[in-house]
């Protein structure tokens, strides 16, 4: 096989057959051969550049993630290697503007990273760079809307869902396996965070009735027409609200976190128990709800996976955060009685969840060796 | 795709404790998120397997520098990222050469010439920026086809820039004429 001119500047891409013709031609024409020595040359004096301007590419990795939105990626300590390595990379990518293309594809291998784990994981919300986080609405004050949280045993209730399952036709039936974590949309706009093993059933023209056995948390849409959840123990209505139902062990058990609920025991025809935002209620089987007791919403609804806050004060989240994470965190006194609304996920990362809050209240956010804390900004 | 049960926060917190059934549990779910990643970045190359591994490895060994249970993914990114340097890195190193760097050019330079290494510096300044860049890419360690994927071209307008930076050097060198 003949050498092509043209492979002239690749040989590291010519098969050993067309190596060998290469080395031939040389031989027979040394200006050719003296062209390419130079060649190889130049590619060895570049790579001993970008080597020495380079030496260690993990800073140019940190250094890549934090210019690219993601500096809540990096620990403390790459932090402050960072910062001590950052005026030579900064000279280096300006001696090799390479080294900027490469600092870019560093970023775009971020989201490919980000796409396979989503891929693999249940669509939890995960790390985004701090430009492009569009946080869950977070208010200052609570938005009263109806919310639900029903838990509920393993006890079905046959003749009720038989009649419910001739009324309503054709039906979905959505089954999360145990551990796994899923998230779906209804057809009314409303969204169901089921946690395995579990499964909801309901209209394939979807009329606001499920039926639920296992664990989920509930955002509810408001509409005219009730949203019904029944579970084994119980049947609980609401029109538009947030809400985390469990059932275990032959029991239901519900927290509010906004509006109000109608709980009731399945097949008992007492007045319904209603609960106010905060409380929490159980359910067995045949029995009538329990009276409802006032509970820390976050704490009692961490089984989720999530942080949920229903108007908290911003020092006690702290104080709940700090428990959750094991780090210290600490908040302005002027922010500290500042009621908060809003839901993480936990495996997001402390440091976005805390920029997400101290965002709402015009806030920043400083970082310690041992923590951070909350402080008003100016 | 079959989705797998999260990585729950617990199950970092007993691997990093040092419980072995939990570190290998811990390692398995994360293998195809890894694989999936090297397989977008680099194709369906030998190594991918290798490179899997070493990540995984780095994983393994920096668990009890985790400190928070709940970045374990920002943890196996970075890890991944680093990785992938190291796989460019070492991508063209000890490849077979043409010719042995340590010997003189086949025709010896013009008397008085320069000494290569000036030659080469000039050689990168006749450059123009987009083919210097090129060449910049390849010398890190990666192939034209991802640089062509990086700078939003095709490979063959890439290697075209290579070889014009290839006749440009040549007409620089001492002696070149056009019969060369």
């Amino acid at each position: 096989m003949a050498a092509d001119f043209d492979a002239l500047p690749f040989p590291e891409e010519l098969s050993p057959e067309e190596r060998a013709a290469l080395q031939a031609l040389l031989q027979r024409e040394p200006a050719l051969a003296r062209a390419l020595w130079h060649w190889e040359a130049l590619q060895a004096y570049l790579r001993e550049r970008v080597e020495a301007a380079v030496p260690d590419r993990r800073l140019l990795v940190l250094y890549a993630l934090a210019r690219s939105g993601r500096e809540a990626l990096l620990t403390a300590e790459e932090r402050a290697e960072l910062e001590a390595a950052r005026p030579a990379l900064e000279q280096a990518l300006q001696a090799l503007p390479g080294l900027e293309t490469v600092a870019e594809d560093v970023a775009a291998a971020c989201v490919d990273f980000e796409e396979a784990w989503a891929a693999h994981f249940p669509a939890t919300p995960g790390p985004r760079p701090a430009a492009e986080r569009r946080p869950r609405p977070l208010h200052r004050r609570p938005a009263y809307r109806w919310v639900v949280r029903v838990a509920l045993s393993g006890v079905v209730l046959a003749l009720v869902g038989i009649l419910w399952w001739q009324q309503t036709g054709q039906r979905v039936e959505w089954t999360v396996a145990d551990g796994a974590v899923e998230v779906r949309t209804l057809a009314d706009g409303s969204t169901v965070r089921l946690l395995g093993p579990a499964m909801l059933r309901y209209a394939v023209r979807f009329d606001r009735k499920v039926q639920l056995e296992g664990q989920a948390f509930l955002e509810v849409q408001p509409d005219t027409r009730p949203f019904v959840v029944e579970t084994p123990e119980a049947v609980v209505t609401v029109l538009g609200t947030r809400f985390g139902v469990r059932s275990a062990r032959g029991r239901t058990e519900v927290v509010l976190v906004e509006g109000r609920v109608a709980l009731s025991g399945k097949g008992r025809t007492e007045a319904p128990v209603v609960l106010t935002p905060g409380q929490r209620s159980l359910v067995a089987a045949g029995q009538t709800p329990e009276p409802p007791e006032p509970v820390r919403v976050p704490e009692a609804l961490r089984w989720t996976g999530l942080h949920v806050f229903d108007g908290m004060p911003l020092g006690e989240i702290a104080r709940y955060l700090s428990d959750f994470y094991g780090v210290s965190i600490a908040v302005d006194a002027s922010l500290a009685e500042e009621p908060i609304v809003g839901t993480f996920a936990q495996d997001q990362p402390l440091p976005e969840i805390l920029q997400a809050l101290a965002a709402t209240l015009g806030a920043r956010v400083e970082q310690f060796p041992d923590g951070y804390r909350l402080i008003p900004v100016g | 795709m079959a989705r797998a049960p999260n990585i729950p926060a617990r199950l970092v917190a007993r691997a990093r404790q040092g419980e072995s059934e939990a570190q290998n549990l811990l390692l398995r779910r994360l293998e195809p998120v890894l694989r999936a990643f090297f397989f977008k970045r680099l194709g369906d190359v030998p190594e991918i397997d290798d490179l899997v591994q070493n990540t995984l490895l780095r994983v393994h060994t920096g668990l009890p520098d985790l400190k928070d249970d709940a970045r374990l993914k920002a943890f196996a990114m970075k890890a991944a990222l680093f990785e992938l340097q190291d796989y460019y890195r070492g991508r063209y190193h000890g490849r077979e050469q043409l010719f042995d760097p340590e010997q003189p050019p086949p025709v010896a330079d013009d008397p008085g010439g320069s000494e290569p290494r000036l030659d080469l510096e000039q050689a990168l300044q006749a450059l123009t920026p987009h083919a210097r860049r090129i060449l910049e890419l390849r010398a890190y360690g990666y192939r034209y086809q991802e640089i062509a994927r990086m700078l939003s071209t095709t490979e063959a307008a890439v290697k075209m820039q290579v070889k014009r930076a290839f006749e440009k050097m040549r007409r620089l060198l001492p002696g070149w004429s056009e019969k060369s």
